[in-house]
């Protein structure tokens, strides 16, 4: 997800016109059609208003944070401010009061619902309330050829893993990518995978130039000795931290089995150390073990298995749909390495933790933390990913109003019946112990471990899952992989 | 940007509504109203966007017994009478000028 802008704004109803503005130009540019955008300018319009009028009654002079997100499949803005305490549910809009007394309590926020495709509100406590509206782009024909991608890709990957090449190639070289090379990653897509892939930015010459000269993303391409791309690779650096997740990686049918995709890994690791990246994560869905087993022979180590992880869609060697959403493992590869660090562990995942450090030959002191005095105020970041119905709580700061804060926002969510909430709890924060024997009461289990993650911190990851889950088709590579699916397994089975 | 210009005839006011018909468009279009006037004629030709203050506003103003006439609302106007559900007590056909 990118964040594209944020407001500080002031509480001030000059100020609806222009945001409602940039939000109209802005969605045109993530893909709403202009009539979708004018229905969502509207939904921030209400939203305003209505937190103009009821948290700051009387005063002008507050501010409030206005983030705009996008990605690939819908555009989010998130509203944060700390006025006087009011529910939106409690605010039911009835026709028959509106005409025969007058009374229109609840029609912004009836109008909010209507215009976005979601909107959810976030009571975070003394951390004031946040409110999220997102609007769906329209790309029906692409849903269609996601479900054919997913296909054509394991196809793919199984005529990779067991077929000889057709072109003994000789010789071939790899290079970082420029914006040059926008054109020629079109068409390796486009060759590879028809007009299937998922990720319809790769078709777009313009939009890969955008993002290699941002640095949004970076990668290599390989060539034969004639000059035809034939293989393409990039990682894609995360904002908050020094990892990247490696992703996109394709090589031409017709020249496989040549060691093109090993020499593309191996200069991203390069690229990754000149970049002092501390590690690369690559997510590897679990229906087949083809991606962990391409990631296993890099040094990747699989640290967390995460349930639930992206919505059903078909398969090849399934009849139907897959039967249940997809889990997905996430492997880390150290690349530089790293100071010792000291990390406070909850006793119940203390081993299992160690053993994932040891594994990814990361050297840490573990130490069981201990009581101290908590800040005020807890600081907890939410993402939520509309598509599969899942969010992200990534706690900051432990404040002494932790519980009730992370209760309010757990009970917000499961309001919109998700698939998955995570969590993800800082293991250098000495607090971490104690405060995660306080959320026990939130049917939290394991996820596992995700070294540098934020803010080049290690985390704990924590899941709540919503979903009936058949653990005997989700399909783990390594030894240890299968060790943190055994213990998720029965935390999950005994889960009240 | 949102900007209001009024004329006033008699019981009667002019109003053209540039940009949106929002909270402020309805403070502005409050100032500028004095008890005698009992007729609004609003041009919103050039207003792109109207939000339930703007129709909320212009409801209040038909029920307390005023007379309207909107010049080329917002197509965005009709889907929210729609969804407030107060079509059904507005004579739009009286009250939309040709």
């Amino acid at each position: 997800m990118s964040m594209d802008a944020t407001f500080h704004i002031s509480t001030d109803e000059k100020i609806i016109n222009p945001v409602c503005d940039f939000t109209h130009s802005w969605g045109v540019n993530c893909g709403l059609t202009k009539g979708d955008a004018l229905r969502f300018s509207v939904a921030v319009s209400e939203l305003i208003t209505d937190i103009i009028l009821f948290a700051f009654p009387d005063d002008s002079k507050q501010t409030l944070e206005i983030k705009f997100f996008h990605t690939f499949d819908y555009v989010e803005i998130v509203v944060c401010e700390l006025g006087e305490p009011f529910d939106p549910d409690l605010h039911t809009y009835d026709s028959q009061k509106a005409i025969n007394d007058n009374n229109f309590d609840g029609a912004g926020f009836l109008l909010i619902k209507s215009f976005c495709d979601d909107f959810s509100f976030i009571n975070k406590g003394k951390e004031g309330k946040e409110f999220r509206l997102a609007k769906y782009v329209q790309i029906h024909e692409i849903d269609e050829l996601l479900q054919q991608s997913a296909e054509q890709r394991e196809s793919e990957l199984q005529s990779d893993e067991n077929q000889d090449s057709t072109v003994n190639l000789k010789e071939f070289s790899v290079t970082r990518i420029r914006t040059t090379d926008a054109v020629d990653i079109a068409k390796i897509f486009y060759r590879t995978y028809g007009y299937t892939y998922n990720n319809e930015d790769i078709y777009l010459p313009k939009k890969i130039e955008s993002s290699v000269l941002a640095k949004d993303k970076l990668g290599v391409i390989a060539r034969k000795k004639d000059g035809e791309a034939i293989g393409y690779f990039a990682v894609i650096p995360k904002n908050n931290s020094r990892i990247a997740k490696v992703a996109e990686a394709v090589v031409s049918p017709g020249y496989r089995r040549n060691g093109v995709m090993s020499s593309m890994m191996e200069h991203l690791i390069e690229i990754a150390k000149s970049r002092q990246l501390n590690m690369l994560l690559g997510e590897a869905v679990t229906i087949h073990p083809v991606s962990q087993k391409v990631n296993n022979k890099y040094g990747y180590t699989t640290t967390a298995l995460q349930l639930a992880s992206t919505v059903n869609v078909k398969y090849k060697g399934f009849d139907e749909d897959y039967p249940q959403p997809v889990s997905v493992a996430l492997d880390f590869l150290p690349i530089l390495p790293t100071d010792k660090n000291t990390v406070f562990l909850p006793d119940k995942y203390s081993d299992i933790i160690l053993e994932t450090y040891d594994k990814l030959g990361i050297d840490v002191n573990p130490d069981a933390g201990s009581n101290r005095h908590l800040a005020e105020t807890s600081d907890i970041d939410l993402e939520i990913n509309y598509s599969s119905s899942s969010s992200l709580i990534v706690v900051k700061r432990y404040g002494s109003d932790f519980f009730n804060v992370l209760s309010d926002i757990v009970s917000s969510l499961e309001e919109k019946s998700p698939n998955t909430l995570l969590l993800d709890l800082p293991l250098e924060n000495r607090s971490t112990p104690d405060q995660f024997k306080t959320i026990a009461a939130l049917n939290f289990i394991y996820c596992g471990v995700l070294p540098h993650y934020h803010f080049n911190a290690d985390f704990l990851r924590l899941q709540k899952v919503y979903s009936d889950i058949d653990f005997s088709i989700i399909d783990i590579y390594s030894d240890f992989g299968n060790k943190i699916k055994s213990l998720i397994a029965d935390e999950y089975r005994n889960n009240p | 940007m949102n900007t209001v210009t009024t004329r006033k005839e008699g019981k009667k006011l002019t109003i053209t509504v540039r940009g949106d018909f929002n909270l402020r468009t309805k403070k502005l279009i409050l100032s500028r109203i004095n008890p005698a006037v009992n007729t609004l004629i609003i041009n919103l030709m050039d207003c792109e966007r109207i939000d339930s203050e703007g129709v909320i506003f212009l409801h209040r103003w038909l029920k307390n017994g005023n007379s309207l006439q909107l010049i080329e609302p917002p197509a965005i106007f009709f889907e929210i009478l729609e969804l407030l559900d107060l079509d059904r007590s507005w004579d739009l056909k009286k009250i939309i000028a040709d």
